[in-house]
């Protein structure tokens, strides 16, 4: 195989992985967001009951 | 004890098999299905056209009888908790005095025996039809492999209907779990009937299959009897 | 014994103090760690003389990669085992963690693993052993997760997840065996450059980048692990609503 042609082979598995990773990253940051967001809302939730009673 | 206990239990699990006979008479009913479907879906090639439709797919037997094999023990494999769970057999019986691993050993002889049965039935009209009937020169290693991937598929498959059936999903979870665990099982059992079938290759890598097949047997046995205190629940 | 053996395995379990800034700077050591590997790989390291040429240089991040969603599998199943004997949530959480890194670490394999056999092979997918096996791994872990997604009580669940995490692991060199069984096939026996052993300066490029990856694995991990925290105390919260 030519040098050029093997180059983009090698280009395009690495930045699959990058791709892959930031990817990951950016859907592990999306589910930490939304589970602060949440637990965040419950807890005001619970303390807003706590001072009704 | 702990064998007249086994024996118990299955003496209930066949009893109550006999009684109905739904199971077997299904599965047998499928294997043949998927026989009839396997030659039709395989035949179309143009290049069986000539020969009236009816191609030579020995090339393809060893997997085709294991796809049937395997598929058709899935489809026992989800029936044999159902009635134990929906019944209420199944609390009944983790209620009794008996050793978890007694209760899985006859889920998993009885499993067996009902695919053996559908094997002596099964396997003798598969040979006729694909294969020609040219088994005879490995006959013995041939009876060995079945006997041992019939073991593997049982001993898995208990493990995993048991989890299963205690899941919301049941009969859809049992499939995702299995087929990819059992497929280094059909890898070994295909191609070792393959070789069987066309009676060329030397004894050799037949060997090596069914010394893999032990392995393979053993480690799940191994793995389901530390496990199935687990499996089975409280 | 084993209280020391599993020591370092308990303590990931410490509340969220200085839990961000460590996995911070783990995370940026990966990152340099990989970096310095690419820098050897590319620009110290002899190209392939091989037929595999300059292709061979993907070598340098997917070999680790795969070498790294083998030992996130072997987490699961550690943590599986100490699940079973012990029963404490933790581990649970810590199996999870794993196999979800697992599973995205091997998707990256057969993405790298599938271009790089175009490059060398001429075909993107080929049945060749290791390909093979981490396919069925990903399917089988992808299992793993429609299990969990099908069990209603919490310690049930778990208890499910680490009896399929163990039953897994066993599975994935079984695999690998019985890839081995058939012939190997069409494609040329060029595996990657072990087979003939690697030049010093390729084996300081491989290590880098393992090491790397590895690192990556533990902060990832670690991420994970604090995902993992957040949703029980969720769990806990909407509990306390409840009554």
């Amino acid at each position: 195989m030519p040098l050029a042609e093997a180059v983009k082979y090698v280009a395009a598995a690495y930045a699959a992985v990058l791709v892959g990773l930031v990817a990951y990253l950016v859907s592990a940051g999306m589910r930490i967001a939304r589970l602060q967001r949440d637990v965040r809302l419950f807890d005001e939730e619970l303390k807003r009951r706590g001072d009704g009673r | 004890m702990a064998f007249r206990q086994f024996r118990a239990l299955l003496r209930k699990d066949i009893v109550s098999e006999l009684r109905t006979r739904e199971m077997i008479a299904s599965m047998f009913l499928f294997v043949v299905l998927a026989m009839i479907i396997f030659h039709y879906a395989f035949t179309v090639h143009a290049g069986n056209a000539g020969s009236g439709g009816s191609g030579d797919l020995s090339l393809f037997a060893g997997g085709m009888l294991w796809v049937v094999f395997v598929f058709g023990a899935l489809l026992g494999l989800n029936r044999s908790f159902v009635h134990e769970k929906d019944e209420g057999c199944l609390d009944g019986l983790l209620l009794c005095p008996v050793d978890r691993v007694i209760i899985f050993l006859a889920k998993m002889t009885a499993n067996l025996i009902f695919l053996g049965l559908i094997q002596v039935l099964a396997v003798p009209v598969f040979v006729v039809i694909f294969a020609s009937g040219r088994i005879a020169t490995h006959l013995p290693a041939f009876l060995a492999l079945i006997v041992l991937a019939d073991l593997g598929i049982a001993a898995l498959g208990t493990l995993l209907a048991t989890i299963s059936m205690n899941t919301r999903a049941r009969d859809l979870l049992l499939p995702i779990l299995f087929l990819p665990l059992v497929i280094p099982l059909l890898i070994a059992a295909a191609s070792g009937t393959s070789t069987v079938f066309s009676g060329t290759a030397g004894g050799g890598s037949l060997l090596a299959r069914l010394a893999f097949l032990l392995v393979y047997d053993g480690v799940f046995l191994v793995l389901a009897y530390g496990t199935y205190d687990f499996a089975i629940g409280e | 014994m084993e209280s020391t053996s599993t020591a370092a395995l308990d303590r990931f379990d410490r509340p969220a103090g200085l839990k961000l800034a460590t996995t911070t700077v783990i995370l940026a050591a990966a990152g340099v760690a990989l970096a310095c590997g690419l820098l050897v790989a590319f620009w110290v390291a002899p190209t392939d003389a091989s037929t595999l040429g300059f292709s061979q240089k993907i070598f340098y991040f997917h070999a680790p990669i795969a070498e790294t969603a083998l030992l996130a599998y072997g987490v699961a199943f550690v943590a599986a085992v100490l699940y079973l004997r012990r029963e404490d949530a933790k581990y649970d959480r810590l199996g999870v963690a794993a196999v979800r890194l697992g599973l995205v670490f091997s998707v990256l394999v057969l993405v790298t693993g599938s271009i790089w056999g175009k490059a060398a092979w001429g075909v993107w997918w080929a049945w060749d052993a290791r390909l093979t096996t981490f396919l069925i791994a990903c399917l089988l872990y992808a299992g793993y997760f429609v299990l969990r997604g099908t069990v209603e009580d919490d310690s049930r669940r778990a208890t499910y997840a680490a009896l399929f995490a163990i039953v897994a692991f066993v599975d994935v060199p079984i695999t690998f065996f019985a890839t081995r069984l058939l012939p190997a096939g069409l494609h040329p026996v060029v595996l990657g450059p072990q087979g003939s052993g690697m030049a010093a300066r390729d084996l300081v490029a491989f290590l880098i980048s393992m090491a790397g990856m590895t690192l990556l694995f533990v902060g990832l991990l670690r991420i994970e692990l604090g995902i993992e925290a957040l949703r029980e105390e969720l769990r806990d919260l909407k509990y306390r609503l409840g009554s």
